[in-house]
This record gives C-alpha cells, structure tokens and sequence, in this order.
C-alpha cells in the first residue's frame, strides 16, 4: 500500500475515543503541587537555618573582637598607675611577647612604689610571686640618681633566668643593717615590664640595689636580690657612661 | 487553583485528543496515557497563567514526549528486527491502518511530532512550525521526507 493523505488522517484517527480520567488528574497535580510545596518549605527552611546560624555565628565573631578589644583596652591601661610619672605610660602590647615587650617606653623617671604591707617584712601577703604568670619576655629599664635611659629587652629564657632570680630573693629584710648614705645619691634601680607569651603585662616590678636592695611590685617584695649579669650589665653602662652625683639637667 | 471547573471543562473535551495524540506519539498505549497525564498535570498547576490551554497542551506533550526519547535509559532503542515486525502471515492480515500506525513508530520522534501535529491535529505547517520551534520550510520538508519513508515501507510491507 502506498498511502495518501486521506489514508493517513483515517489510520492515525482510528482507535481515538478513549476518554482521560479526569478525577485522577486532578489528584495526581494535587500531589504534585503538594510535593513541590513540601520541597520548597525544607529549601526555605533550610536557607532560614543557615542564614540564623551565619548571623549567629557573625554575631558572635563581633562579640569576641569587642572583648578582645577590650581586654586589649584594659592591657593598655598601665599597671604601674600609682607612679608619679603619667608620660611614661606604655603602649598596649601589639603582637608577641617580644613585640610586646620591645614597645614598651620606659618611664623617664624611676617609678615609686609603695612597700606592701606597710613597710613590714613577709607580711599582708608581701611573700607571695612578683610575677604572677610565666613570662615570655621582659623589658628591663635602668636608672641611675633616679633617671634612666638604657633598657633591654629580653627573651624568654633571660626573662626567666631574671623572674627566678627575682623570687629565689629572701621575703624577709632580716637582721642586717645597712649604713646611711652620705652620697646623697640614688641607689642603682630597674624597672621590670615582663610580658607573658600571650602578650599580657604583668604589673610591673621595681628593683632597687644597694642596701637593703628590695623589688616589689607593690603587693610582694624581696630583699637582698642580686641581679643577673644581662641586667646587671645595663647598671654598669649607664654607670660608664654618666657621672655619678644627681643629675641636675 | 481558582477555576478547578474550568479545567474539568477543558479535560473532558480535549483529554480523548490529546491522549490519542500521545498514543500516537508514543506508539505505546500506557506510555500514552503517561504522557497525557503529565501534560494535563501541567496544564492542571498552571491553569491560571495559561492563555490558551489546549495549545499550550499540544506543546506540552511533544516536548515531553521528545525530551522522553532524548533519556535513552528508558526511551526508545533500535533494535535490528523489529518485533512486530512481521512474518507474511502477520502482514497480511493487518489491516491497513494499523500497518500505517506501526510505521509511524518507527519514524523519528520529531517526523512523527510533525506528522501527529499536521495530520491527526489539523495544524497548519505554520502553527506546527511555531509550536516546534523550527521554520516552516523545515516542517515542510520533514512532513514531507515522513510521508516518503512511510508510503516506501508501506510499499515493501505491502509488496512482502
């Protein structure tokens, strides 16, 4: 057979008739419709979950950087306050205890720190630790007839050797006596600014040499503390280098 | 959806065309009566936005019906003996029609959309053309190149 178009119409028109179930349709798009909707609801659960834990999250990062900003606030505010000499405040440690340590000014004058326990040995709690925390870096400043000038940094292992040192020292002033200056200079003095590892400052800590040579950081003392050669040194090049006698400039 | 009855309308009167389109489409009664469900579910989630549904409809269904053939996973496969293909015995007692009809799947998809849409649905070339989306000159030559393949395979059907 060779098919016109006449033939073609009728075989492709043969066998309609057969009608749709309607009723089923319609519930088979109601099902979908419910399914598309159920989906749609977990997607925009879904966003709404991830955008409150974002903001959450977000929220919370902005916490810790206020508190950290903070805490860093409170780091800059000097802990040797009680000192006479305001210019000298430090800056806020930046970075690393070296760091730290390296951007800390010395005052320009010796800082005065009252004896704790006032003035008694070993008493309202003037033997406990002049440093309260492990130290990772110190910055030691030197002052000669009351004025300074030289400063070192140390690392953590001289800043160790120096914090042992400091509280092997005897909490006690003991029995001996020490002769009146006729000189009317200053004993030799330090100042120690130490730094923990995580870049806290301690409060700091004054050394004065001689007799009785007592370090205090204003709640604990010692007495009779010999400082270590790397700091000792500091005291004998200022020495060098300046006059004795006060400083009248 | 607002116009529930409307559809119910729209269902009853096009449903018997629209599924036989599908059948011939397919070539396959229940896998007509799929297309024709998913075309009307379409139709059913979109009732309110469609202008002119029954076109809409007939659009629907040879896109799915295309996009069917296009998942290989299940559509058609080309086999080398077809199996009504067809022993004299068999032949000759088809009937004209259905002989026609058996040819008509084994045209392309896209011939047989062309086919189905000019000569069971009374489209013109141009309404063909814009509902395929290729240029009337293409649905020329494509009803024209079906219609050839269909009268040689009648031809040796009806010679063997």
């Amino acid at each position: 057979m060779s098919p016109n178009e006449a033939q073609l119409r009728a075989a492709l028109r043969d066998g309609e008739g057969n009608r749709v179930d309607v009723d089923a349709v319609v519930a088979s798009a109601l099902r979908v419709r419910h399914a598309r909707r159920q989906r749609l609801s977990a997607i925009a659960g879904a966003v709404i979950v991830v955008a409150g834990v974002a903001g959450g999250a977000a929220l919370l990062g902005r916490g810790d950087h206020n508190s950290t900003t903070a805490s860093s606030g409170e780091r800059s505010v000097p802990s040797f306050s009680a000192t006479s000499d305001r210019s000298a405040q430090p800056p806020a440690a930046a970075g690393g205890s070296d760091s730290a340590a390296t951007a800390i000014r010395c005052p320009a004058q010796l800082p005065r720190l009252l004896r704790p326990g006032g003035g008694a040995t070993a008493t309202f709690g003037g033997g406990g630790a002049l440093f309260a925390a492990p130290i990772a870096a110190a910055k030691v400043c030197a002052y000669l007839n009351g004025t300074g000038g030289d400063s070192q940094v140390l690392d953590a292992t001289q800043a160790t050797e120096l914090a042992a040192s400091v509280e092997r020292a005897p909490a006690s002033r003991g029995t001996r006596l020490c002769p009146n200056s006729t000189t009317g200079n200053d004993p030799p003095a330090f100042v120690i600014f130490a730094v923990t590892a995580a870049g806290k400052r301690l409060p700091v800590v004054t050394a004065t040499l001689g007799c009785p040579g007592l370090v205090t950081n204003g709640s604990a003392i010692r007495y009779n503390w010999s400082p270590p050669s790397s700091v000792s040194a500091l005291i004998t090049e200022r020495a060098a280098s300046r006059p004795t006698g006060r400083a009248t400039s | 959806m607002r116009d529930e009855a409307g559809f119910r309308v729209f269902a009853e009167a096009n449903g018997a065309t629209l599924l036989h389109a599908a059948r011939l489409l397919t070539g396959d009664h229940h896998r007509g009566e799929d297309l024709v469900q998913t075309v009307l579910t379409k139709v059913y989630l979109k009732w309110d936005r469609i202008d002119t549904p029954l076109a809409y409809a007939r659009r629907a269904l040879v896109t799915a019906h295309i996009d069917s053939t296009r998942r290989r996973w299940w559509g058609e496969r080309p086999t080398e003996t077809m199996p009504e293909a067809a022993s004299a015995d068999v032949a000759s007692a088809a009937d004209e029609r259905d002989e026609l009809r058996r040819l008509l799947t084994e045209l392309s998809s896209r011939e047989r959309a062309v086919v189905v849409l000019r000569y069971y649905c009374d489209m013109s070339e141009r309404d063909v053309a814009a509902m395929l989306a290729m240029p009337v000159g293409t649905v020329k030559s494509t009803c024209a190149r079906a219609l050839a393949r269909l009268r040689v395979e009648a031809g040796v059907g009806g010679a063997s």
